[in-house]
């Protein structure tokens, strides 16, 4: 008994909001209402949140992780169910069978995505300040003519992966006025690049990605000394890791961050 | 060299194998460890020439506590021929004969000394042959080598003839007998009694981990005694000192 | 006959300079040797940085890590008094790299890493004594060859199996994928840190196994010789189980494990040695050294979207050396 406790507690605080609960079946989902909802208004994230790998904040205790199953979610009776468009489309189909409000909230592999996807979030989650900010933000941005490309720069992620034209990394790059050097060797998705290739390459910056506060191996490239001139001489950009499964948070924040940096340089030479 | 036991006992295994053993051997004397299986002969050697450490009891090498001799040292005044010592790789004969010389290092004088001590027992032939391509006899001549190439004053040999054909038993046995009157302290453990009566010059008979007599092989070579040791009927047939053993029955 | 063994092994000697050469000269990236030699150490051209930074670096860690697989196989054999002992069969590897997985994995962050960078050496050299003590007291000394195997065997696959357990449970979420780079070594990405690193530690087991190389040759006669030529007590197989777990465990904390040299190598080496288990420790080096160098040379210059492991080059020359073996035992021969 004492045990059962705490969780009718959390079924009647859950009642008590029934107004307005979301769940999200999909990673990217999930930190934006993290970040932009508040959070008596969640109902729902995948476990993945809350694993040490994206979680950045303790999560609010009421919220249940799910492992994208829809008889998880039909407890909840969620108001608005949130899914990418990839992955849980099982348990999506399913909960729109039983009546459930199930949005497709699209992925974004480029800036243009990006702004179809803060959109279509807008669209299901009606007036809400931060998201609006964020898209009037990321138009902002896309509006203004990309900056013409004064230094060259080179993305060196973990296992020694780069990203080529058809990227949303390269889309910032080039918009912050970088010439993405593994584009211009015809790299149009991932492509493998080897420490001796970046030597070579000499960009006038390097471009890291984030998240490896973990060893693994898939890192030492970028711990190799040989790049350590890149540090001593501050022409390091490092990525943050949400970039990576989440861009809609960060984009536009790297974009500026990035179109400084490449000022900076300039202003170093 | 003269060599004693004080006392000397030995553990295998939780077990006691040797019992209190107080004997001593000198230089020039041929002696032979016989006894039945079990008997401590193997265990006895092996604590003599320094590869078991004893439970009780001390080894005099000379006069000094072997114990407190450092291991290089013991190992230069004893050399030890153990049961079955097979080797592990296919070295040539004459590379084996000079891990006899370990003890002394690197001597100048090595290839000499290796070729005397092939000579010796008549292997010169066969210095430059793998020891895997060697007859049973033939490895065992080198092996006697290996024995004699450090000089060692100290020989001991655990049945030595086993498995050996009688010619070659015949000339490992003289081997050691030249060595003994060299002036050597030689120990060899055998099973052949009428060998040991043939070559040695004293018989030393174990059993249960104890000596049971000790002397002359007129000695202890008797009917009675070794009946009752072995649990066997057995006569000995003695002409010119030389006793041919004849096993009859089990008792 | 001892002289045309000398020469063979001057040979091998030599040989090592021009597969140097060969690996500088290979990589995704074509430079010109002769101006990036010439222009040196503290160039900051591109040519003379991937020269003196990646591969020369890269290059003698393979000498390096050769020499020391090499030698511990040498001395391992000569211990157990098996030709089928070595480091990688028998699980001395795979104990160093399950240390050195739950030190970089678990126990420290990247900052820590780089600091104490000789506790990743010391722990995986720690692994690998406990496991090539394991497999002395499992085995026995003068195992027959199938109880040692089945040791080993079984030894190497707990650890392995552990391996991959604790690569799973890795913070990081690249871990799990990286149990390739522990079981196949790799040498991708390896700088004059991982080189200095190894260095000491390989160079000390070096000197443990120098000094009980008279040890190993009294051993080829058998346990009782060797004591009754003065090799008696702990001491010597402490020295030769410290000597083999410092040079491959210091090898395996910064290359992984990296199979067959260990194996292949002693046993090529052998007749050029006259058998002697003493000299065969530098031989195996020496081989083992020119083995993996040749080796990652046809790692780097293989075409492929990813680089091929260079354990699976060393096992593909160790494989059917390992099938001759067997072959050759059938047929009555020593083995």
């Amino acid at each position: 008994m004492k045990k059962a406790f705490p969780l009718v507690l959390l079924l009647l605080s859950i009642q008590a909001t029934a107004q307005n609960r979301i769940a999200s079946l999909n990673l990217c989902t999930d930190q934006l209402l993290l970040n932009w909802i508040a959070p008596e208004r969640i109902a729902s994230i995948t476990w993945l949140s809350a694993t040490d790998q994206y979680r950045k904040a303790p999560l609010p205790e009421h919220i249940y992780l799910n492992r994208g199953r829809a008889e998880e979610l039909l407890r909840l009776d969620p108001d608005l169910v949130l899914v990418g468009q990839y992955g849980a489309q099982r348990a999506a189909g399913r909960l729109r069978q039983l009546g459930f409000e199930v949005a497709d909230i699209p992925d974004a592999y480029s800036l243009e995505q990006l702004s179809e996807q803060l959109q279509a979030l807008e669209n299901v989650l009606g007036e809400n300040a931060p998201l609006r900010k964020q898209r009037q933000l990321l138009q902002k941005l896309l509006a203004q003519p990309p900056a013409p490309e004064t230094a060259s720069a080179l993305i060196l992620s973990a296992n020694n992966i780069t990203y080529g034209s058809g990227m949303l990394e390269h889309q910032l790059l080039e918009r912050a006025g970088f010439e993405n050097l593994a584009a211009a060797d015809g790299a149009e998705q991932l492509r493998r690049v080897s420490l001796e290739e970046v030597i070579a390459a000499q960009p006038d910056l390097l471009v890291l990605y984030g998240g490896d506060k973990d060893f693994a191996l898939a890192h030492l490239a970028e711990r190799h000394p040989v790049l350590q001139r890149y540090f001593d001489s501050d022409r390091v950009f490092k990525l943050p890791s949400e970039l990576s499964f989440c861009p809609a948070l960060v984009a536009a924040e790297v974009l500026q961050q990035l179109t400084e940096k490449r000022k900076s340089l300039a202003a170093k030479q | 060299m003269p060599v004693s036991c004080r006392d000397l006992s030995l553990e295998r295994r939780g077990r006691l194998v040797l019992h209190e053993v107080n004997c001593a051997f000198s230089p020039g004397e041929l002696t032979a460890v016989v006894g039945p299986n079990g008997a401590g002969k193997s265990s006895l050697l092996e604590t003599l020439a320094g590869v078991l450490a004893p439970a009780a009891g001390r080894v005099e090498l000379d006069g000094r506590d072997a114990a407190v001799i450092p291991a290089a040292e013991r190992a230069r005044l004893c050399a030890y021929l153990p049961q079955s010592e097979s080797p592990a790789w296919s070295l040539d004969v004459a590379d084996l004969v000079a891990l006899g010389l370990l003890p002394w290092g690197r001597p100048a004088d090595r290839a000499q000394r290796v070729s005397a001590a092939l000579e010796r027992v008549d292997a010169l032939h066969l210095a430059n042959r793998a020891v895997t391509r060697l007859s049973g006899g033939e490895l065992r001549r080198v092996q006697l080598a290996r024995l004699l190439v450090g000089r060692a004053p100290l020989l001991i040999a655990d049945e030595p003839t086993a498995a050996l054909d009688i010619r070659h038993q015949l000339q490992l046995m003289h081997t050691f007998r030249r060595q003994a009157d060299a002036g050597k302290t030689v120990l060899l453990a055998l099973h052949d009694l009428s060998l040991a009566a043939r070559f040695c010059d004293r018989i030393l008979l174990l059993h249960g981990g104890r000596p049971i007599a000790r002397g002359a092989p007129q000695d202890v070579f008797t009917p009675a005694l070794i009946g009752d040791v072995y649990g066997v009927s057995c006569e000995f047939r003695w002409r010119d000192g030389v006793a041919e053993f004849v096993p009859l029955d089990l008792l | 006959m001892q002289q045309n063994n000398n020469l063979a092994l001057g040979f091998l000697a030599a040989l090592l300079l021009p597969a140097l050469l060969a690996a500088l000269m290979s990589g995704p990236v074509s430079i010109d040797l002769g101006a990036a030699l010439a222009q040196g150490w503290h160039s900051e051209a591109g040519d003379a940085v991937i020269l003196w930074q990646l591969r020369l670096p890269r290059a003698l860690l393979a000498i390096l890590v050769g020499a020391a697989l090499g030698m511990g196989g040498a001395a391992m054999q000569g211990m157990l008094r098996n030709p089928l002992a070595e480091p990688a069969l028998l699980g001395v590897s795979s104990g160093a790299a399950l240390a050195a997985i739950l030190l970089l994995y678990y126990g420290v962050s990247w900052g820590l890493a780089r600091e104490n960078g000789w506790l990743l050496p010391l722990l995986a050299i720690g692994g690998a004594f406990c496991a090539v003590g394991c497999v002395w007291l499992l085995a026995g000394r003068g195992a027959s060859a199938s109880r040692l195997v089945l040791a080993g065997v079984a030894i190497n696959a707990f650890l392995s199996a552990l391996m991959a357990l604790a690569l799973n449970y890795a913070p990081s979420m690249f871990a799990m994928q990286e149990i390739v780079f522990w079981l196949l070594g790799s040498l991708a990405n390896r700088g004059w840190d991982q080189l200095l690193l190894a260095l000491p530690f390989i160079a000390a087991g070096a000197l443990l196994l120098f000094c009980a190389r008279n040890y190993l040759r009294a051993l080829s006669l058998g346990e009782a010789s060797a004591a009754s030529l003065g090799f008696r007590g702990r001491r010597y197989p402490l020295l030769v189980l410290g000597g083999i777990a410092a040079s491959v465990g210091a090898a395996v904390a910064v290359a992984g494990t990296i199979g067959f040299v260990g194996l292949v190598v002693p046993h090529l080496v052998r007749p050029l040695v006259r058998q002697d288990p003493g000299r065969l420790l530098w031989a195996s080096a020496l081989a083992g050294a020119l083995l993996l160098l040749l080796a990652d040379i046809l790692v780097v210059n293989f075409v492929g979207a990813q680089e091929l492991r260079i354990g699976a080059v060393t096992a593909f020359i160790g494989a059917p050396f390992f099938f001759w073996l067997i072959v050759s035992g059938r047929r009555g021969q020593a083995l």
